[in-house]
């Protein structure tokens, strides 16, 4: 079995992204170019509403190191009130993720607007390297090894 | 461009030039002489292969000459129609022997040499001039060496340099050695802002232009070590472009210098530039060197074009060439003959988000005359692909020129997505947007019996919807197509590290694929539409917009606030610098309000707004409004400078505003206290381009400044303005600018971070400031002091109405558009508009062509008969149902409802005419009851799986 | 190969002595509400044709897994046991289950099976309770400081079982071994066709028992009761301690507590689970626990005992309209008998209960309280105070 070292770690992060703010967010860091780590793969739902703790506690039993869930700021969400469900269910999650003995580091709620590209890069910057710091996840599943996909 | 390419009611004329126009508005006749393309169009699929075989190569236009093209080609890769062209000029066949190369590779026979031109007569009910503006060519003057050393260019040229598809494949090298310049630097105003050459006016588009050449320049050339941009004045004037300034000024390696060379002598070895400039905090001469000098050439409007043009239409054009408007504050959309419209360049340089938003703005104006016209919706028969069977799945990458393919390698990723379950094809264009690229697409749909498809591509809040178009065309259902962002969310941002960027590709292409095995076909659904609309706010915006809808048959009704229309507008006496009586433009634009038949209701305010796009119930202070679409067009605030410079504490020192009226009592001497004014000082962005009260610029107050100190000129008022930057961008201001210079108006610029300081304590005596143009502080005696106040978001009313009408505002505090280029007046709720101030400041003329613009965007909804929705809502299983109310609960949208499903039984069931698909009540669902179609737990489990587990089941 | 296994699985639950008399459909909670379910059918459809067809059924997940047909079966049929073993075939096929709450609780199960990181989870363990590391008598506690936190919204709060049987056994002078670390019993990932995750959870959970070296191993939830002393058996054969059920533990020493009992006027019915009694066989315990209470009322419902209804949901999965229809006629008929409380001794049927509370479905004036048999009983204690 290779050995993960710290320097060689390439943590896995899900995060999910809401189409009209964070989405829109990201892409505009895109286009101004603002460059952050790859280490993060997206999935775009319309509001971050759609969310559920289910699928977060989910990622993290098939091998996450970290998530996030992100939405537009309170008052922006293009759904009105998507984020605070949202972050009622974030609450929920917390505390489930608390009884696992979750590190905190490893899972947020974050609002980022359509216009904060900086924001965005920022902000996945500072998620990973905090990734980084909290080292492989001991959540994933041992039973099947998350498959190491080869470098193209 | 492929949305009118396509577009079943436009028909596009390519190689064609208008060349009569007989009749009358709404009757007239167009003769279009096309010149012979030599190939034909429906016939030709854009292959190539006759390109490929022509011998002959020339500069391509399209390169600004920079690189090459064949005599038969096709002028650039997105180009609509995407049908190849034949340059005869340069074809061999033209001269003594026959070539006919391109002809013997052409498999289908599209070449015909022996096409002539052709000429058509349509009727139209009205025209719309979009000629837009050539550009100042420096190599005319042989301006800074322009045409003799090779490595000064113009901006245009340079924007191909940065272009990944473009002659250097995005590479910024150096034409005389083909090396990466170490230094570039940037010229502004060469032939904007020049009475030698060129044109008096500013050209709007280049400050900005450079500043994003400039950013770019590391992006693509990480080894320049160095970008000047030497300037007069910064005219960063649009929505968030003075914020983008700022950005731009925090890079350590880009400067802005301030004065224009002299002249640029050039190193004969080594081709290296030599900039003679002054250094304006020391006042010395000196030399600026650089390895590549890019000048910021102005529009200029192509007079041998326009002069004829115009005669031909029977419309004016101006002293420099451009089309002339009926009147430039209020009606500078309609050119000097009734039923002729202009928009864009063709009436003076424009960026892009004023460009478009005239646009929309000449098409409403132009429905005057077509209304009666309109033609009815066509009836698609497109036999539908069956896709119920096993998926199969095409994966078509894009190289997006070099944007993509600079950083991953587009062929691995396809190899890999070879591989992956339900894969059967797979693809890659250099640009899979293109024209050709979708027609690809289709093709290969049918090829291989694909009926799930993906682009790894750009972003999909931009090109799903045109791939989905394709889709939609040859009957494969829109809803059965993914698309992975691997440009704005990859190869954009991971720049530096290619090799984890492929990997995130990969995987992200993976989760796609996994995605698209799950994917659902949905069918849209219709609703009618109220052919009425509100328009929320009756200033000049206001007024012009529902003027504008309501002369097209439409019902609409104008809400004002309070007891009477105009706004802004009443405050102002006249309008510069045209200088219009304010009234009296306010008089015509109310005469033309009252005849348009729009109803108007002031002293009402919005309570709350039901329903949807198609169908929205506005309840007023005076009673429910049924419209089918809304106008927001509610102004802005003006700043408040208490405070600041001692207003509200000192005797003398006023706002603009305050100023207005004081001028406007036209016999009244100007005085302070009793006291007469000798000297006015006038104090610009207050309030502006300041990121503690308003981060952008207000447009207006510049000319404001011009104006009014021009009015105290003519009393015999001495005048200093404070600055930064002059922004005298607007039609003829720059010309008022160097007259009220010419008048004596003293100008002092002041630093950022250095404010001009007020002298005395009850009552203004002074005013001093530092000033690095002359390297000393300025102190003067002045009784009064103008601050040039800034106009900020109206917090309370925009507070509220954002919560009414689900519309967002951006950092500025102003109401957010759909998106600045592409969708200036639309906002992100369905069947709401915006314009004027409420979207951003600026000045009237500016209003009320975005309000034109607004009413030109209703008018496409409200002239259709019903709206389709999109499916991508949720839907309730009533047998999973449980009835507990969660969903009903959180829904602002009041979509999901009780009914019942069997005596005794209830469940929730969804209006999807209310339902905005956001999906949160799917997650907030206990039972799973609820789908979130197009985005269900199973397609986002598959992702989770494909990305974290490796599997693809 | 799985054909032959199920085949085996058939004739363990005696599938192909089915005589097609329709009992079992006509006995079935769910049939009588959703007429298009029927046992009887698919037990013909299994033993007629390919029995992997009817894994493929969604019927499959369709079953309570009451085992009220079971006990009426002229033949024997132990139906449950056969949908248990169907249902992981399903799953191997990829039928899958419609899982409630987004899922959220089964991702926690198995997380529970494959994390590495000790978890947080004795925060309800106040200052007035006492538990211990070592000792002969351990409580198993099950998911309740989950379910605690992922019910926060519907006014259940079950941790208070938790804390009330930890009192109830101070009051004994018992102070329980509680696991610092301890995993969910994966009752629900069994029947829900998951046994591989079942399986790391059984050993997980029985070395961790055996680890902290207790003799006696107490739990206040059903399905853990079964799971622990039938189905971990399975797993792992000898468990090396013994299993008991808190009620046939307090049942034994009912005198002691009921001195110390305080009065509690109420009208109690009982909810016969389905694990317990059926499954398991303790019908007299609860009901004995419950007359000791002064002052409490007891009304035994028409259906109970063996021929109780189920609560209508099982295992976090296939909850619908017709659970929630059987839920409010067991609250309806909890009324009717004039209870003003149904009294359950399953956090699972506790919080189904509490959820059938919610929304407009059930009048306010019919609407009955819902409790743990447990938390009563340290309300008499405290009562008693």
């Amino acid at each position: 079995m290779a050995t993960e070292t710290k320097a060689e770690f390439k943590p896995k992060i899900l995060v999910f992204a809401c189409n009209w703010c964070s989405y829109a967010g990201a892409d505009n860091a895109g286009v101004n170019r603002m460059q952050y780590p790859p280490d993060i793969r997206v999935i775009r739902t319309m509001c971050s509403g759609r969310v559920s703790p289910g699928h977060v506690i989910d990622a993290f039993r098939m091998g996450a190191d970290g998530v996030l869930w992100s939405g537009c700021h309170f008052g922006d969400c293009h759904y009105i009130f998507g984020n605070y469900e949202a972050e009622k269910n974030y609450k929920k999650l917390e505390q489930m993720l608390k009884l696992m003995g979750v590190d905190h580091r490893r899972f947020r709620l974050e609002w980022v607007s359509a216009a904060e590209g900086n924001k965005w890069a920022a902000l996945i910057k500072e998620f990973v390297e905090d990734i980084k710091a909290a080292g492989p996840s001991p959540h994933k599943q041992n039973g099947t090894k998350p498959v190491e996909l080869p470098v193209i | 461009m492929m949305d009118a390419g396509r577009h079943p009611l436009i028909d596009v004329f390519t190689l064609s030039e208008v060349v009569g126009l007989a009749g009358r508005p709404g009757n007239y006749r167009a003769t279009i002489r096309t010149a012979p393309r030599y190939v034909d169009i429906d016939l030709c699929t854009g292959c190539g292969q006759c390109s490929e075989v022509c011998p002959v190569a020339v500069p391509n236009e399209f390169d600004m000459g920079l690189g090459t093209r064949k005599a038969i080609y096709s002028p650039f890769p997105q180009a609509v129609p995407n049908a190849y062209t034949l340059d005869f000029e340069s074809c061999l066949n033209d001269v003594i022997l026959a070539c006919e190369r391109c002809r013997q590779a052409c498999d289908i026979h599209a070449i015909k040499y022996d096409d002539a031109p052709k000429e058509v007569t349509v009727p139209v009910g009205s025209v719309i001039v979009a000629t837009g503006t050539g550009v100042y060519t420096p190599y005319l003057k042989g301006d800074y060496g322009y045409g003799i050393y090779p490595n000064v260019m113009t901006g245009l040229e340079y924007e191909r340099l940065l272009n990944a598809s473009g002659p250097t494949n995005g590479r910024v090298i150096r034409p005389s050695d083909g090396k990466v310049p170490e230094k570039v630097a940037f010229i502004q105003c060469v032939g904007a802002r020049c009475t030698l050459a060129g044109g008096e006016y500013c050209s709007r588009f280049c400050c900005l232009n450079s500043a994003k050449c400039a950013l770019l320049t590391k992006d693509h050339e990480p080894d320049v070590e160095e970008v000047s941009i030497h300037y007069i004045d910064m005219r960063a004037f649009g929505k968030g472009y003075d914020e983008f300034y700022r950005r731009t000024q925090g890079e350590d390696w880009i400067h802005y210098v301030r004065g224009k060379p002299s002249k640029i002598l050039e190193d004969p070895k080594t081709h290296d530039l030599m900039l003679y400039t002054e250094d304006q905090k020391t006042g010395k001469p000196g030399i600026h060197k650089a390895g590549m000098v890019v000048l910021a050439s102005a529009g200029l409007p192509n007079r041998q074009m326009t002069e004829p043009l115009g005669k031909l239409l029977g419309i004016e054009t101006d002293e420099y060439g451009f089309f002339e408007a009926r009147q430039s504050n209020t009606q500078a959309l309609e050119a000097t003959r009734d039923g002729i419209y202009l928009c864009g360049c063709s009436r003076g340089p424009e960026d892009i988000p004023d460009s478009v938003a005239q646009a929309s703005g000449a098409a409403a104006l132009a429905a005057k005359y077509l209304a009666d016209d309109r033609i009815p919706p066509v009836v698609e028969d497109i036999p539908q692909v069956d896709t119920s069977g096993e998926p199969r799945i095409g994966v078509f990458l894009c190289h997006c020129g070099i944007n993509i393919a600079h950083v991953l390698d587009v062929d691995k990723l396809g190899e890999a997505a070879k591989g992956l379950p339900h894969v059967v094809h797979v693809q890659s264009d250099l640009f899979a947007c293109s024209d050709q690229a979708q027609r690809v697409i289709q093709e290969k749909v049918a090829e291989h019996k694909l009926n799930r498809v993906i682009a790894a591509a750009c972003t999909p809040r931009t090109h799903e919807p045109i791939f989905r178009e394709t889709l939609r065309l040859i009957g494969l259902n829109p809803y059965l197509f993914e698309m992975v962002n691997i440009r704005d969310q990859c190869s954009w941002v991971h720049t530096n590290e290619p090799i984890e960027a492929q990997k995130r590709a990969n995987d992200q292409i993976r989760m796609a694929v996994a995605r698209a095995a799950r994917l659902e076909p949905l069918e849209k659904k219709e609703l009618k539409v109220n052919p009425s609309a509100v328009v929320i706010g009756g200033g000049l915006a206001g007024m012009r917009a529902a003027t504008d809808l309501a002369v097209q048959g439409f019902p609409v009704t104008l809400l004002e606030k309070s007891d009477k229309l105009g706004g802004r507008a009443r405050e102002l006496n006249v309008t510069f610098p045209e200088e219009y009586d304010a009234e009296t433009l306010f008089n015509e634009a109310y005469d033309r309000l009252q005849n348009s038949g729009a109803i108007i209701k002031t002293e009402t305010e919005i309570e709350k707004v039901d329903g949807f796009v198609g169908d929205f119930t506005v309840h007023t202070t005076n009673g429910p409004i049924k419209a089918g679409a809304i106008i927001l067009a509610v102004g802005s605030d003006i700043y408040n400078p208490v405070g600041e410079y001692k207003y509200g504490l000192t005797a003398g020192v006023i706002t603009n505003m305050e100023l207005e009226s004081l001028l406007a009592k036209k016999d009244d001497e100007i005085e302070v206290n009793g006291n007469p004014v000798k000297t006015a000082a006038f104090i610009q962005c207050v309030g502006s381009r300041d990121v503690k009260t308003n981060p952008g610029c207000s447009r207006y107050c510049c000319i404001t400044t011009i104006k009014q100190a021009l009015a105290m000129r003519k009393r015999g008022i001495n005048v200093i303005v404070y600055y930064r930057d002059m922004r005298t961008f607007s039609h003829h201001a720059e010309q008022a600018y160097r007259e009220a210079r010419e008048a004596g108006v003293m100008f002092v610029r002041y630093n950022d971070d250095d404010k001009p300081e007020i002298l005395g304590d009850k009552t203004v005596t002074g005013i001093k400031a530092y000033t690095e143009s002359i390297g000393e502080e300025v102190e003067c005696d002045a009784e009064m002091v103008v601050l040039a106040v800034g106009l900020s978001p109206y917090k309370e009313t925009y507070a509220k109405l954002k919560e009414i009408l689900k519309v967002p505002t951006g950092p500025d505090g102003f109401f957010m558009e759909r998106h600045p280029k592409l969708g200036p007046v639309e906002t992100n709720t369905e069947g709401i508009f915006v314009c004027g101030c409420a979207q951003g400041p600026k000045d009237l003329t500016d209003s009320v062509s975005q309000a034109s613009g607004a009413a030109g965007k209703a008018a496409t909804l409200l002239a259709h008969e019903t709206v389709l929705l999109d499916p991508t809502t949720c839907e309730v299983d009533s047998y999973l149902c449980r009835d507990c109310g969660t969903c009903i609960e959180i829904c602002e949208f009041h979509a999901p409802g009780r009914t019942e499903v069997a005596p005794g039984i209830f469940a929730a069931a969804i209006n999807e005419a209310l339902c905005k698909g956001c999906g949160t009540c799917a997650a907030m669902c206990p039972t799973g009851a609820i789908k979130a179609r197009h985005f269900t737990d199973d397609q986002i489990d598959s992702m989770m799986k494909a990305f974290l587990l490796g599997t693809n089941a | 190969m799985a054909d032959a296994q199920l085949h085996k699985k058939l004739v363990l639950t005696n599938a192909f002595r089915c005589l097609e008399c329709g009992k079992c459909t006509a006995t079935c909670p769910i049939s009588r509400y959703n007429g298009s379910y029927s046992p009887r059918r698919l037990i013909g459809r299994m033993i007629s044709q390919d029995p992997a067809n009817v894994a493929l059924d969604p019927a499959v997940w369709t079953c309570l897994t009451c085992g009220l047909c079971n006990t009426r079966c002229p033949s024997d049929v132990k139906y449950s046991i056969l949908t248990k073993e169907l249902r992981a075939e399903a799953a191997r096929l990829q039928n899958l289950p419609t899982i409630t709450h987004g899922g959220a609780l089964q991702a926690t199960m198995r997380l529970h099976a494959t994390s590495e990181q000790p978890q947080d989870r004795m925060g309800w363990v106040t200052d007035d309770l006492k538990v211990a590391e070592k000792g002969e008598w351990g409580y198993f506690v099950g998911c309740l400081p989950y379910y605690e936190a992922f019910f926060s919204d519907i006014d259940a709060n079950p941790i208070k079982i938790a804390q009330s049987v930890v009192r109830v056994l101070n009051e004994l002078g018992i102070e329980p071994v509680v696991m610092k670390d301890e995993r969910c019993c994966g009752h629900d990932l069994l029947w829900g066709g998951d046994v591989k995750t079942f399986k790391m959870l059984a050993e997980r959970n029985v070395k961790m028992i055996r680890e902290t070296g207790v003799k006696k191993i107490l739990t206040a939830c059903p399905e853990c009761y079964r799971t622990l002393e039938v189905d971990y058996r399975e797993v792992v054969g000898k468990l090396g301690f013994e299993v008991i059920y808190i009620t046939e533990f307090l049942a034994d020493v009912s005198a002691q507590l009921a001195e110390k009992m305080g009065e509690i006027k109420q009208t109690v019915s009982y909810q016969d689970p389905c694990r317990l009694g059926r499954q398991m066989g303790i019908y007299d315990s609860p009901r004995k626990m419950l007359n000791i209470v002064p002052g409490l009322e007891f009304k035994e419902q028409a259906k109970h005992g063996v021929g109780a209804i189920c609560c209508g949901t099982s295992s976090w999965q296939n909850c619908d309209a017709t659970s929630k229809r059987i839920q409010t006629d067991r609250l309806l008929g909890a009324k009717a008998v004039g209870a003003d409380t149904l009294v359950t001794s399953c956090p699972k049927c506790y919080i189904h209960f509490k959820c059938a509370l919610q929304g407009e479905s059930i009048p306010e004036d019919q609407k009955v309280e819902v409790k743990d048999l447990i938390v009563i009983l340290a309300e008499a204690l405290n009562g008693k105070k």
